[in-house]
């Protein structure tokens, strides 16, 4: 039985650009715009986005860094934020770079001893804590009275991942846990994920903008772009039948397995990243897709289920018209 | 243990080890000044003015007869006191400030940069003048003035820092698993501005002492017959033909104990910094 | 061979750290024919940029080109003289690295950037300037009338990434070196960064020396791979081969290390250990501490590159038995 366990509706998130003393006539970066998500418990949502696609603000929102200007926020039922503060934040984090993802001044012990304590366990639960977790990520006890830059990116991940999970969250976000590691560290990495996952039921929030990575570690997936869900659905739903303009041409941007690949159908875009200031009425990808016609440009298509919990945000999705 | 091992190997760097015996000799020289000075700063004897350096006066005696030597010894003791006020003031200022501009931001920033720059761009003697002619002259006096009129370079320069520190993974990785700005503020970003903190107040010691001496020079500084190094100097000026040790040692001082704080705060900088790999 | 357009022998870089010294590559040995893209692939520290620096001279104190030929169509490239290099550099080999704000100079518009090169070969500075408006063309950058004027900050990564390219290209150089060119981009971005090198290269017959860890770069464009590990060239064949016959067990283990499949299909093989410490000079196989298959005979031995098959050769000393 699936409940869901993070819900987001409707939520919306502007930035103001530039520094003016009057509150009109300010542009604003339209980060996210009326995004709509359900992780549900056990599962790993894997959320793919390029540059500007929002899901890094998502990933702050959701972990009760930044209030949403509108839209609700539940985790496990109960809202995430109550106007400008946040109640509780539910999750735990693991982020990109891993020699930042620690204090440089703080021993692994301490780093792994902070959090506890912070959330009322006593000095000697703690250390029980830190020990078994410490075992469960494969870091050595010799290594907990050590400083982070003696650490090499595998353990200093391996730390970090051991930091979030210790606190029993009910999600983990992980905002692209390996890009920085190279392939065999990050095969440990993920591993690793994999194996807490199973012992411990957790959620996992996996941001990432490498496609191997997110279709090896995904139960579902969400393509986000300009701010606005375009496709999520289910792992090899999203890889064998995509049915929107930017997941096919992301997908085919994949760099191939194998060398025989290389000369498949490469659905290139043109252009650059969309800007998020100046955003036209219509769908946010409009401009760059090859298949657009003019109702796209007018109308924001809606994220419709198309059948199995696939849901597409294209007004063509489906259609004859469009040859995908 | 890893301090130890660090220690070993600052002690192998000659300039900081320089460094480290110069400004130790001024210290020493503070605090042992009654057992090494043979009289008083303020002693004199008319009889033995404007005496060139010899047995019993090994720096030669000003206008009053008094011992150059010693009133040289005991300057230190004013020179460093006011030195290190100043410093710590500033330091106490110009941090908090930075980090509160830093960390929240927004209004907070804008109140505490507009103070900044406001400070910032007055000429530094004139305020400090100011400041000590409204208070009356003193050394403790010139070392607040002092204080307030240059925080604002520390406060510039924490900012920064903290600006960067706030967006870092570890911050970051603290506010989700609960921790309160408070707390992030003495834990995670206070340890890691140390170096900074070091290298700002090195730079500042010294400039500390060079103003508590100019501001001697105007008869700001300790009042007579204190020995302000700034004020002998200056009081030698007339005699500089007739005596010219009146003035030349005092400045020595001054060159002396700059120099050493400088060489030897390098060391200490690398010695709180856990990166560095012995 | 006449084709041959790079050939290095016997590459010895170190770099000096307190008193030891690291060997960052150590004696490899590989040739890039006319026409052809190489690629250098391994992880962090295995020496590959490290090796492109050294064939443009690039490598300054604490670090030194102990040994070694690089002969560039038949020049020897370290034996030359400071100037000589120089204008090698950019006219016969260009470079493009990974970050491309850091290689832009912020301070000059891209349009002065290109033509700067164009007018060091004594092109006028008019016809520079043109010259450097259909580069940005050839290179797909949109609006290229206005963007010529505009400084590097001004355009996202993938443009200034378009940008170098064709800064390189314009002035036809026989080799490109490209130091992970894609690395920092998006992957469509990339994709279209690919392609532009693929059709440019095609264009002007240029050779590519690809450095990179990402087998997926490697699979799209390289004609031939070496593998390196820990500064050492342990495989080195037609891309093919060393997809389909991994002969050396780095080079297998990482492949199979590479998230091509799903979860439930099952886990990802690690290597356990870590990369050795390259201070110390290697006795036997560099790789046999976290090799599976590893005989006492690794320990000993150093093992070199011999040809296992045609075009197709690794340095394991299990492997030569086979």
């Amino acid at each position: 039985m699936e409940e869901t366990l993070v819900n987001l509706e409707h939520v919306r998130k502007y930035f103001t650009v530039g520094k003016s003393f009057l509150k009109r006539n300010r542009a604003s970066v339209k980060a996210i715009d009326d995004v709509s998500l359900q992780i549900r418990s056990g599962e790993t949502l894997g959320l793919v986005g390029e540059s500007g696609s929002g899901k890094t603000t998502l990933s702050k929102i959701i972990l009760g860094l930044l209030p949403p200007d509108s839209g609700k926020i539940l985790i496990g039922g109960n809202p995430l934020y109550a106007g400008e503060k946040t109640v509780r934040s539910a999750a735990g984090a693991v982020f990109q770079d891993p020699a930042s993802s620690l204090n440089p001044r703080a021993t692994v012990y301490e780093s792994l001893n902070r959090p506890l304590i912070v959330n009322g366990c006593s000095t000697d639960e703690a250390r029980k804590l830190i020990l078994e977790f410490t075992e469960k990520v494969n870091i050595g006890q010799e290594v907990l009275s050590r400083f982070p830059y003696e650490l090499s990116g595998g353990q200093q991940q391996r730390v970090s991942i051991a930091r979030a999970i210790m606190l029993h969250p009910k999600l983990i976000v992980l905002d692209e846990p390996t890009s920085a590691l190279d392939v065999s560290v990050q095969a440990q990495i993920l591993n690793v994920l994999l194996d807490l996952q199973q012992e411990f039921g957790l959620t996992y929030l996996f941001i990432t903008h490498n496609l191997s990575v997110v279709r090896y570690m995904s139960d579902r997936i969400c393509v986000m772009y300009g701010g606005k869900i375009m496709e999520v659905g289910e792992t090899e739903e999203i890889y064998s039948s995509y049915r929107n303009p930017y997941t096919m041409s992301l997908l085919s941007s994949m760099p191939p397995l194998h060398p025989k690949d290389r000369s498949r159908k490469k659905y290139l875009l043109s252009g650059d990243v969309p800007s998020l200031i100046n955003v036209g009425v219509g769908c946010r990808f409009c401009a760059r897709c090859r298949f657009a016609k003019e109702r796209c440009g007018q109308e924001p298509p809606e994220l419709r289920d198309i059948g199995g919990g696939h849901l597409v945000a294209c007004h063509y999705a489906g259609s004859e018209e469009l040859h995908l | 243990m890893r301090i130890r091992e660090k220690l070993r190997l600052i002690l192998k760097n000659p300039m900081f080890v320089l460094g480290f015996i110069m400004f130790g000799l001024v210290i020493a020289a503070a605090i042992l000044a009654p057992v090494i000075a043979r009289h008083g700063y303020a002693e004199m004897d008319i009889g033995k003015k404007l005496m060139s350096p010899c047995g019993e006066y090994p720096l030669g005696t000003d206008e009053y007869g008094r011992c150059i030597f010693c009133r040289v010894i005991y300057g230190s003791r004013i020179a460093l006191t006011v030195g290190l006020l100043a410093v710590v003031i500033e330091t106490v200022i110009g941090v908090t400030l930075g980090i509160l501009s830093g960390y929240y931001g927004r209004k907070t920033d804008s109140v505490i940069m507009f103070l900044t720059d406001m400070i910032w761009s007055i000429p530094p003697i004139i305020l400090a003048m100011a400041i000590v002619m409204l208070m009356g002259p003193s050394a403790q006096n010139v070392a607040i003035a002092i204080a307030l009129v240059t925080w604002a370079q520390f406060t510039k320069i924490v900012r920064a820092k903290v600006q960067a520190m706030r967006g870092l993974s570890y911050i970051e990785a603290a506010h989700v698993y609960g921790e309160r700005n408070s707390q992030i503020i003495l834990r995670y970003i206070l340890p890691n501005l140390t170096s900074t903190i070091i290298i700002l107040a090195s730079l500042a010691l010294p400039s500390a002492i060079l103003s508590t001496t100019s501001m001697g020079f105007l008869g700001l500084g300790a009042q007579e017959p204190l020995p302000d190094w700034g004020m002998i100097l200056s009081g030698g000026i007339q005699y500089i033909k007739k005596a010219s040790w009146i003035s030349i040692y005092p400045g020595l001082a001054i060159v002396w104990t700059v120099l050493g704080f400088n060489l030897s705060a390098e060391g200490l900088k690398e010695l709180l910094d856990p990166r560095l790999k012995v | 061979m006449n084709d041959t357009i790079l050939q290095v022998k016997d590459l010895n870089v170190t770099f000096a750290a307190g008193r030891s010294i690291v060997h960052a590559v150590s004696d490899i040995c590989f040739s890039i024919q006319k026409g052809e893209t190489f690629a250098l692939v391994g992880e962090s520290g295995c020496g590959k940029s490290t090796t492109a620096r050294a064939i443009m001279r690039l490598i300054r104190d604490p670090g030194k080109i102990n040994s070694g030929e690089i002969l560039f169509e038949g020049r020897d490239l370290l034996g030359m003289r400071e100037n000589e290099i120089a204008s090698v550099r950019g006219k016969s080999i260009g470079m493009i690295f990974q970050n491309p704000l850091d290689s832009l100079n912020p301070v000059y518009t891209i349009g002065g950037q290109i033509s700067e090169g164009l007018v060091i070969d004594k092109m006028e500075k008019k016809a520079a300037w043109r010259t450097a408006a259909r580069v940005l063309r050839d290179v797909q950058i949109p609006d290229s009338d206005r963007r010529i004027k505009a400084y590097p900050y001004e355009i996202s990564g993938g443009m200034r990434q378009r940008v170098m390219i064709g800064m390189m290209l314009c002035r036809n150089p026989k080799l490109l070196i490209a130091d992970e060119p894609t690395t920092a981009l998006d992957v469509t971005i990339q994709a279209g960064i690919i392609e532009l090198m693929n059709s440019l290269r095609q264009a002007h017959d240029t050779s590519i020396l690809l450095i990179t860890h990402d087998f997926g770069v490697v699979a799209d464009i390289a004609d031939r791979v070496g593998v390196m590990y820990a500064g050492e060239i342990v495989e080195l064949g037609e891309v093919f081969a060393i997809f389909d016959r991994p002969m050396h067990p780095y080079t297998q283990l990482l492949m199979k290390a590479l998230p091509t499949i799903t979860k439930n299909e099952g886990r990802l093989t690690t290597i356990h250990g870590s990369v050795p410490n390259l201070t110390e000079a290697a006795l036997g196989c560099r790789f046999a501490d976290r090799c599976p298959d590893a005989a006492d005979a690794c320990r000993t031995t150093h093992p070199v590159l011999h040809e296992l098959e045609e075009g197709h050769y690794c340095s394991c000393l299990k492997a030569q038995v086979k």
